[in-house]
């Protein structure tokens, strides 16, 4: 423990440094108030001031007043050391700011004992320094989760706000695209009978001519665009039925690891020529609780989406990888492909954003299925792998023993109940 | 005589656009904008073939049928509908419907099809009953 010693009178300065020295204290002398409070300036931590009342320039009272004005800095423990003794004093001094009060000619044990109790004052003090910082720790954490939360919350509120509202826009739209639909189509075919014996008028002039060649070249392809644009309605418009789609499976325990196989089965005309799939599935892991369908929908996407990245590039390679991490199975899935952008990263699971040409995607694949994840209460990102490729981590929490539902399903279970519904159709 | 057909569905561009398209394949088309009207024109005219809509504003397609199915069991229904739901879809099995097709029907000849089809089997009942013809009914049939 540091005290800081100030006395103007050299022979009283000399003997308090030997004297706190000998009893195993850290000494600093300072000849006058100035220089203690100088001293005491420097201090980052907490200390004690050994303050003669009377000196010339500040006095040692000025010194815990200034002390008492700081707002910050560590707290430093004041003790008068006075020739003064009157009550009034020993008030006017305490109330200053010091802390206690002892009176020239001073005993050395009571010097002794009242700087002892100034150690334990500021041992309790840096105890509660340190609690209070980890309270702050834990304050700023708190606020964090909280705020991650929040935002959670509000982009959870957004989708499902969004579910709805794409959901009824969806079947608005279709109305009208199957009558621009059934239109075009059967102009096509009306075309087909008409277009060819539509025959110039000998009359015409060289420019209605010309037109009339023209639009007899180019009524086709205004058709073929008119159903081009129609079915690509029809894509979005189905992409955003599945926001309206989710929920209504009903949920089962099911094995992520036979989800990752069938959804590699449906892929396999995308993949089978160009991409080496590498797998490495976990031994026994613990089902999860939720939809299996909705989750082989993810694998699709994901798998889709790289075959679809690394189109074209050589040794182009899908990893697969699925391991049990405490209460929750985490899926890795890695491609060779381009990976992202900074651009896209950001943007990656916002519905309608999509790095594909115009009607390959309708950039709702990763939206629809971060929602599918969310609702399976799991975590879904992006991000480059180390190798350059686009990386995917999913984390699904377990099914734990001892819920609502239990009872293990065998795949045949499962599929002979799916049928029962549908055979009952009376 | 023209085969004849019965299209319902409350949107009238979609009427319009599936009733050129049959009167263009040589049929002969009637139409309705909901269940209920269709009711009505069945009761006057003997219509074998209907394709209709299910969401419809006073009577929906899955009543119409259910009333058809009372009446008239021989008529084929084709359904088609924007809201796919296994409800919707279950209503129309139970109801003895031929099909569902979806909207947008970005693909007519599956419609051209299920018509087709729906004709070629009434087209075998009555081969049959002609063969039939001059029998009279037992007194209690079985």
């Amino acid at each position: 423990m540091k005290v800081v010693i100030a006395d103007d009178d050299v022979t009283t300065r000399a003997l308090l440094v030997g004297l706190l020295s000998k009893w195993g204290f850290d000494t600093v002398a300072a000849k006058n108030g100035e220089d203690a409070w100088r001293n005491l300036k420097l201090e980052v931590n907490p200390c004690v001031a050994l303050l003669d009342w009377l000196m010339p320039g500040m006095s040692g009272i000025d010194v815990c007043r200034k002390l008492g004005q700081r707002p910050h800095g560590p707290f430093v423990y004041a003790i008068l050391l006075t020739s003064k003794g009157g009550q009034d004093d020993k008030i006017h001094g305490l109330t200053a700011g010091a802390h206690a009060f002892i009176t020239k000619p001073f005993d050395p044990d009571e010097l002794q004992t009242c700087l002892r109790v100034a150690q334990r004052v500021l041992e309790y003090e840096a105890e509660l320094r340190i609690k209070n910082q980890r309270l702050q720790g834990y304050a700023e954490r708190m606020e964090q989760f909280a705020e991650a939360r929040a935002q959670q919350l509000v982009h959870a509120d957004r989708m499902a706000t969004l579910g709805l509202l794409s959901a009824g826009v969806a079947h608005e739209i279709n109305n009208p695209a199957t009558f621009i639909a059934g239109n075009v189509q059967d102009l096509e075919t009306a075309w087909d009978l008409v277009g060819p014996r539509v025959r110039q008028d000998p009359s015409d002039t060289g420019k209605e001519a010309d037109q009339l060649a023209f639009v007899l070249r180019e009524v086709p392809k205004m058709l073929a665009g008119i159903r081009e644009g129609v079915e690509r309605i029809a894509r979005i418009t189905d992409g955003l039925k599945g926001y309206a789609r989710r929920g209504h499976e009903t949920e089962a325990p099911f094995s992520i690891n036979e989800c990752i196989n069938k959804s590699l089965e449906l892929c396999h005309n995308s993949l089978k020529h160009s991409v080496k799939v590498k797998t490495k599935l976990g031994d026994n892991m613990p089902d999860v609780l939720g939809a299996a369908q909705e989750v082989e929908q993810v694998f699709v996407n994901l798998f889709i989406n790289a075959a679809q990245a690394m189109k074209g590039r050589g040794g182009a390679s899908l990893r697969i990888c699925t391991q049990q991490v405490d209460s929750t199975i985490r899926i890795e899935i890695e491609d060779s492909g381009p990976g992202f952008s900074k651009n896209a990263l950001e943007q990656i699971f916002n519905p309608f954003f999509t790095t594909k040409k115009q009607g390959e995607g309708t950039g709702l694949g990763l939206s629809i299925s971060e929602g599918i994840i969310e609702a399976h209460r799991g975590t879904i990102l992006a991000s480059n792998a180390s190798a350059g490729g686009a990386r995917f981590v999913i984390t699904v929490p377990t099914h734990l023993e001892g819920d609502s539902s239990t009872r293990k399903y065998s795949d045949n279970e499962l599929r002979e109940g799916h049928e029962t519904t549908i055979i009952d159709c009376r | 005589m023209k085969q004849q057909l019965l299209i319902v569905d409350d949107e009238s561009e979609i009427r319009d656009m599936l009733s050129r398209h049959f009167r263009f394949a040589g049929y002969e088309v009637e139409s309705a904008a909901n269940g209920r009207q269709a009711l009505e024109i069945l009761s006057r005219i003997p219509i074998k073939v209907v394709i209709s809509d299910i969401k419809m504003p006073e009577m929906d397609g899955i009543s119409m049928l259910a009333e058809i199915r009372n009446h008239y069991p021989m008529i084929h229904a084709i359904m088609i509908t924007g809201y796919v739901t296994l409800e919707n879809a279950l209503a129309c099995m139970r109801n003895q419907a031929d099909t569902v097709i979806f909207k947008p029907l970005n693909d007519l000849t599956e419609l051209d099809t299920a018509v087709v089809k729906a004709f070629d089997d009434l087209k075998h009942w009555e081969s049959k009953l002609l063969a039939l013809r001059g029998m009279k009914l037992t007194a209690n049939p079985v």
